[in-house]
């Protein structure tokens, strides 16, 4: 009788699950955690009886949002005093505290009862992979990802990005330059130009026409090449004055880690 | 109100005339439905015939809601049973209504609460039958401390 009395507590035991969020919508994965931690996944569920499960959520920092959420998702609250009100943007409330989102999220998909607090209760959140060995010691299973993990391009090696298939090249006029490439290109092209004189200036006109209404720094560089040809030496000699010479190239190299940065906080606000 | 002895129904105090006995019969089935509400509703027949309406209706429509309701729990349980042995719901339902297994909901859910072992074998069949139909590729692993000589094959 005994062994059948503990098969009983095995099956009325609160099992631990792990979920790792790490690049995971936190609205879809919600649904999936607040499916263990109702007990769904149990035949003995009952929707009265309190038989659900705890869950381990690790990487809630590097959690990713669908479209243009982190900015456009708000949090409301109203303290229910006139202009008591105020919204606070998802990436504002994930700088504050990275595990508050998902939390949100999971606490809003529960079944609104009073067991809904003690289901809070058992999901534990954390920023990092870092879980205390009195927790991680207690789990005994993963959830499955909601979606798969997808890769940045700088992840990929080069061999990999050369051997993607592709139907054909796009001429050379279709291709905008934007960015980071953008800047290189620049870069390699004012080198040119350096280098040796004449073979730039068409060079130069195109970049010309392509970056109409875009940033400072493309009527600058530009002048700089139609300026060398003309001279013909870089340094040595140059039709304006020093303190003109002086600026194109500041500015250019101010223009690099400008871009650079601006490139590394658009993917960093993605993923 | 019923009184199965004669001596219980002398106890209970009538009105002596007899026109008002129909009315005494009438409210006293009124509060006979508000037996177990909430504050005077209990007791005051002004106040219980409304809410004894309503009582009414809500428990003609609870006949059909009880039934959903049921289905619905018996569909999570079955579900959350099937998805313990990596099986579809829908797939192992079909796959038993197509072998003329006559096990309904109700049945299937006992089965995996209090014999999951015999509700293993009922999905082993069920992969089996999947992998001779062919529409769907399934891995088949026999329940633990369970002998037999093949699946039962329809005539």
């Amino acid at each position: 009788m005994a062994h059948a009395r503990v098969l009983q507590w095995a099956t009325m035991a609160r099992t631990w699950w792990v979920f790792d969020a790490y690049r995971q919508c936190p609205f879809k994965s919600s649904s999936k955690i607040a499916h263990y931690l109702i007990g769904k996944h149990k035949p003995i569920y009952d929707p009265l009886s309190d038989i659900g499960d705890h869950v381990v959520v690790i990487n809630s920092k590097y959690i990713s949002m669908p479209n243009d959420y982190w900015r456009v998702y708000k949090y409301f609250h109203h303290t229910g005093y006139p202009g008591g009100f105020s919204e606070t943007a998802a990436w504002r409330l994930h700088e504050v505290d990275p595990t508050k989102v998902i939390e949100k999220a999971v606490y809003f998909y529960l079944p609104k009862n009073l067991l809904r607090r003690g289901r809070m209760r058992r999901l534990h959140i954390f920023p990092e992979e870092q879980v205390p060995t009195e927790i991680l010691t207690n789990v005994s299973d993963q959830i499955q990802q909601v979606q798969p993990v997808p890769k940045r391009l700088d992840e990929y090696t080069q061999e990999e990005i050369e051997s993607f298939p592709k139907l054909f090249d796009w001429p050379e006029d279709f291709i905008l330059q934007s960015g980071f490439k953008k800047a290189e290109s620049l870069m390699s092209e004012s080198k040119k130009a350096e280098a040796g004189g004449k073979k730039t200036e068409t060079g130069g006109k195109k970049a010309e026409t392509i970056q109409s209404g875009g940033k400072k720094e493309a009527p600058k560089t530009g002048s700089k090449k139609t300026e060398n040809p003309q001279t013909g030496s870089k340094k040595t000699e140059n039709p304006q004055t020093g303190t003109k010479k002086a600026e194109p190239q500041t500015g250019t190299k101010k223009a690099e880690p400008q871009i650079e940065k601006a490139d590394s906080k658009k993917t960093g606000k993605k993923h | 109100m019923v009184f199965l002895t004669s001596f219980l129904a002398r106890r209970f105090p009538l009105p002596r005339a007899p026109d008002k006995q129909d009315n005494f019969w009438r409210k006293s089935m009124w509060l006979r439905i508000s037996s177990k509400f909430y504050g005077r509703k209990r007791n005051c027949f002004g106040l219980a015939i409304v809410p004894g309406w309503r009582a009414l209706r809500y428990s003609t429509r609870a006949r059909k809601l009880k039934k959903e309701n049921m289905k619905n729990l018996w569909e999570i349980r079955l579900n959350a049973a099937c998805n313990e042995h990596s099986m579809e719901y829908h797939t192992f339902m079909t796959s038993l209504a197509q072998a003329d297994i006559g096990l309904n909901r109700k049945v299937l859910t006992d089965l995996a609460i209090y014999e999951p072992r015999t509700f293993q074998s009922l999905v082993q069949f069920a992969k089996q039958r999947q992998l001779e139909v062919g529409l769907e590729s399934s891995t088949i692993d026999s329940p633990h401390g369970i002998f037999h000589r093949g699946l039962p094959n329809k005539s």
